[in-house]
């Protein structure tokens, strides 16, 4: 397994944390990812225009004024994605070398 | 159009991104959370769903069209009901991928729910409605209240098998 497996938009734990929030619910929304992902707004608004601009979320607001909403949901693109890229660093956790491997080696 | 090679490119990248346990680790906790955090509905839950199952018995047994009229205020309300909670917890969780604890609490609930309404038929066919729909509504209630605490406890207990910390108020 080599690092081309791996998708450098997923590279950020918190980003690849976000998606697999996405992955496991119909919708998600801004304040529910910010505070479950432990990101400030910022943060998370940069993270979730990286995964929009990339297809892998589709992004709707509802309401007005105070009961404003900003609501994420994963599309196909992004399930594959994320699906791929588990399964790359899967294989990389498993061909990794254990710590008595590498005290043996040295 | 062709893109040149960059060599630097994918070391942008990996200067961000953490060690692949870490990121896998990092993905679980979070997939877990969809699941069990949620606001407390706190007595509101079973209160409601007695209310609500004393009223579609009610619905049910009255002729038209008040039982038309009636059931289709249940139904409008349950949704409503569904759909302002959905907003307040900012999540709607699929049921697919949830932990194996919490989908057993809802197999249950869900199994004594269907329980409760074969009794209630049952019990139709021989009690006055004025019997049958007071016993729904305390069924409703009282197994409502056992499934929200039962689940909370469950939720409670996927965190910390997962290494979570659990919130102080569950």
């Amino acid at each position: 397994m080599s690092l081309d497996a791996l998708d450098p938009l997923l590279a950020p734990a918190k980003r690849l944390a976000a998606l697999g929030v996405l992955a496991n619910s119909s919708h998600t929304d801004f304040v529910f990812l910010r505070d479950h992902l432990d990101l400030s707004d910022s943060d998370l608004s940069k993270q979730m225009s990286v995964l929009a601009e990339a297809d892998y979320a589709t992004v709707k607001k509802t309401g007005r004024g105070r009961r404003r909403q900003t609501w994420f949901r994963i599309t196909k693109t992004g399930r594959r994605a994320l699906t791929d890229h588990v399964a790359a660093l899967n294989a990389l956790v498993d061909a990794a070398p254990s710590a008595p491997d590498l005290v043996s080696e040295s | 159009m062709t893109t040149e090679h960059n060599p630097n490119q994918r070391s942008d990248w990996i200067l961000d991104a953490t060690t692949p346990a870490t990121s896998l680790d990092e993905l679980r906790r979070a997939e877990i959370l969809v699941h069990t955090r949620y606001p407390d509905p706190g007595p509101w839950y079973p209160l409601g769903m007695a209310t609500y199952a004393g009223l579609i018995t009610v619905a049910i047994a009255i002729p038209d069209p008040y039982s038309i009229i009636l059931s289709a205020a249940c139904i409008c309300g349950a949704g409503i009901a569904a759909m302002t909670y959905q907003k307040r917890r900012g999540t709607n969780p699929r049921l697919a991928p949830q932990p194996d604890r919490l989908r057993r609490e809802m197999a249950i609930f869900l199994t004594g729910a269907g329980a409760i309404i074969l009794a209630l038929v049952a019990l139709s066919s021989v009690a006055p409605l004025w019997v049958v729909a007071p016993t729904a509504a305390l069924l409703a209630g009282v197994g409502t209240a056992v499934y929200q605490r039962r689940y909370a406890n469950a939720a409670h207990q996927v965190e910390v098998d997962a290494g979570i910390e659990p919130l102080a108020s569950v």
